[in-house]
């Protein structure tokens, strides 16, 4: 007996829909033989069997959609050998990682995927795996794992927050297509259960680490203070608990206002030259297109070139020193925040950093962030300006030794040769932890972040120019 | 057939109909208005003989048309007129997507495109669909984007937030869809693709829940450019520049910046 599990057609594919079965239960299959239609996204894929047998059970009827790697049928070997080999490199060694931490029990036998892709048809010189989807390891760790066999339907985001917060998927009411569980469900049963009444769906806006987590957490330990000592919630207080997220960032910004001495340096730059730059990569269509942010992470970038002692970590005896420049973006999401990283920052240009940054806020939006994108970071830019905030002091990132605070371009009242006009300018708030920055080494790496976004010119240069 | 080398080295596509258009990626061919079946038809054979042929992008405008496929559910075709101004045919067809609409100034295209040799990555492929019909729609001065979870390409009022764009700036007209994007995979390669909105009359989606989103609103390039729009056949010579360069597929080593950069 070989389990057919849905096939990942895709490195970011998550689910599948049976459109159509090729062949009917009792079926003889051949390896290689059509077996299945499946719907990714907006594309209709053929699916072929690896296994030679008798499609022995549908588990999956048409229209039916479940995740990648969950059992979508059973065929049985047909002529009493065991599901025989096809020699596809593909199919000894299944690329579901999912399938194999949730479902232990099962002997290693039947764990196989009983899918190939019609490419890869037995005979056909299997290409290496470099060509071939990533193996196991690298997919991302951040996917939830598929559904325990005869589990309740839910979608995979439904899944890990379920498991975060401790719920039984088996006591929730899915209201997905099909009772499907959707992350919205959870979110609802958490409600409940926390006592909230008909609460608005999103929470409050999520803002800044500091100020996020300060709220949150003086509602949320007020309360558990009340139900800890059996007290009844005062009326019109509603307690949220802490999501991971939230937690981790209240851990991690309260640890680091505890530890790392900040000090703050604040300068206001002149962006009449970035506006005009931006005007015209607009009226030239640059695709993709460039905001100030991106302008901003680029000077950082190759400011950190400069200044190899702002792009360091404080590390108990000694001062670190890194190797590579990665920025990580400070980027809202809905319930708190995620610093997604530019690595090697200083070796992209504008445009680069524009459209990794825009894929980077497009996986934010998803929730679709593998590890190696929230890694790393060796610096932070947190911006605010779309908030209309003129300027603010942002909490380190430990273990990072500066963050840099970016507010809003506006035309604000300046003076120029001793008069007073109008000008488009934007506030620069530097963090720095002062056991490995001093004064004069901030003050002057933020100068030179000034000066290139100043004269951007210098931005559209390779490595900045080295200006 | 005409002389003009679309491929560095490699002579066009031979036996294929229509005129080659310019491109330095996969090469495009634009048949011009072309009946539903016919086009069909003639994607079918490229793809049974597309090892002799290679990959082509085939760029067409269609006769009045409403398509589904497989997955298209049939509370979302509405009330289709077999009369009247509106009349069309329906086609079930098997490609990925739900209803919708082709007709007379509607730009389609496509690809037929072996897989197996990019990666066999259907999502990423499609995203590369979505890149090149933004590019051609910059080129025309529309700024496009893509939806994270919604297959296809929109354009977002200046209000609508386009980091995270959502169902009720949908509702309310502010963020519109201005290319469909639909593909089925047989034999390792591509079939159909995309439909872009040129210049047309948007009534026939009217009858329809379009790619099955309620309250989604179509939109054209006539509609969203200041500018004065070409002929559909020039609007072709466009997508095939910019849709043959983003089909070219990259290589294995899909890091995020590639990707991003692709």
């Amino acid at each position: 007996m070989a389990d057919v599990t849905m096939p990942r057609l895709s490195d970011t594919m998550e689910e599948g829909k049976i459109l159509r079965w090729l062949k009917r239960e009792g079926d003889r299959v051949e390896a290689g033989e059509l077996l299945v239609e499946v719907e990714t996204d907006k594309a209709d894929m053929e699916v072929e069997s690896s296994e030679a047998g008798v499609l022995k059970q549908v588990k999956l009827a048409e229209g039916e959609t479940a995740p990648v790697g969950a059992v979508i049928a059973v065929i049985e070997a047909g002529d009493g050998e065991s599901t025989g080999s096809t020699g596809n490199g593909r199919s000894e060694s299944p690329p579901q990682p999912r399938e194999g931490t949730a479902k232990p029990a099962a002997p290693p036998s039947t764990a196989k995927s009983g899918l190939a892709e019609r490419p890869l048809a037995p005979g056909t010189a299997a290409p290496a795996p470099a060509v071939a989807r990533p193996a196991a390891g690298a997919a991302p760790a951040a996917r939830p794992a598929a559904p325990r066999n005869g589990g309740p339907k839910a979608s995979p985001l439904a899944r890990s927050l379920a498991d975060d917060l401790g719920i039984d998927l088996g006591t929730v009411r899915g209201t997905g297509p099909a009772g499907r569980i959707t992350r919205r469900d959870v979110e609802e049963v958490q409600r409940r259960a926390s006592g909230g009444a008909a609460a608005p769906a999103g929470s409050a806006a999520p803002g800044r680490p500091g100020e996020a987590s300060a709220d949150h957490a003086a509602s949320a330990t007020q309360d558990s203070a009340a139900q800890a000592a059996g007290e009844a919630v005062a009326a019109g207080v509603r307690r949220i608990s802490l999501s991971k997220m939230r937690a981790s960032i209240a851990k991690r910004m309260a640890e680091s206002k505890r530890e790392a001495p900040h000090f703050y340096l604040t300068t206001v730059v002149d962006m009449d030259e970035a506006v005009r730059l931006r005007a015209q990569l607009k009226s030239l269509e640059v695709e993709p297109s460039v905001t100030y942010n991106h302008m901003v992470l680029k000077a950082v970038a190759d400011a950190l070139a400069r200044f190899p002692e702002i792009n360091a970590r404080f590390a108990g005896d000694a001062i670190e020193l890194l190797g590579e420049i990665n920025v990580g973006i400070a980027t809202a999401v809905d319930d708190g925040l995620l610093v997604p990283v530019l690595t090697s920052a200083d070796r992209l240009d504008l445009l680069a950093i524009a459209a990794q940054a825009r894929t980077l806020a497009e996986k934010a939006e998803s929730g679709r962030f593998t590890a190696a994108d929230l890694s790393g970071a060796t610096f932070s830019v947190s911006n605010l300006g779309m908030f209309d905030v003129d300027s603010f002091s942002a909490v380190l990132n430990p273990p990072q030794a500066a963050i840099l605070a970016v507010g809003s371009v506006k035309q604000r009242p300046v003076v120029r040769d001793g008069a007073l006009a109008v000008g488009w300018t934007m506030s620069i708030t530097l963090s720095c932890d002062h056991r490995v920055i001093d004064g004069a080494r901030g003050g002057r790496f933020l100068a030179d972040v000034k000066r290139r976004l100043e004269n951007p010119a210098s931005l559209l240069l390779p490595g900045g120019g080295h200006a | 057939m005409n002389g003009i080398t679309t491929h560095a080295g490699d002579a066009a596509p031979r036996d294929l109909p229509g005129e080659a258009l310019w491109s330095d990626g996969v090469p495009a061919r634009w048949l011009g208005r072309i009946g539903f079946a016919p086009a069909l038809a003639l994607q079918e054979g490229i793809r049974q003989a597309h090892a002799e042929i290679g990959d082509v992008l085939l760029l067409l405008e269609h006769d009045p048309v409403y398509t589904t496929g497989r997955g298209g559910r049939g509370e979302h075709l509405g009330a289709l007129a077999s009369s009247g101004p509106h009349a069309a045919p329906l086609e079930r067809i098997g490609r990925g997507g739900d209803v919708t609409y082709h007709g007379p100034g509607q730009l389609v295209g496509y690809a037929l495109v072996d897989l197996r040799r990019r990666g066999r990555d259907v999502h990423r492929f499609l995203r590369d669909l979505e890149t090149g019909v933004i590019w051609t729609l910059s080129a025309l001065g529309v700024r496009a984007v893509r939806w994270p979870g919604r297959t296809g390409v929109w354009v977002a009022d200046p209000g609508a937030s386009v980091t995270r764009m959502n169902d009720q700036d949908m509702q309310l007209g502010r963020i519109r869809k201005i290319a469909s994007i639909g593909i089925a995979v047989r034999g390792g390669v591509s079939m159909h693709g995309f439909a872009l909105n040129v210049a047309m009359d948007l009534a026939p989606f009217a009858a329809i829940v379009p790619c099955g989103l309620a309250g989604v609103r179509m939109t054209t390039v006539a509609d969203e450019s200041s500018r004065p729009v070409p002929p559909l056949r020039d609007v072709a010579a466009l997508a095939a520049r910019h849709l043959g360069q983003a089909l070219v597929w990259k290589g294995s080593a899909a890091t995020p910046l590639t990707e991003a950069i692709a």
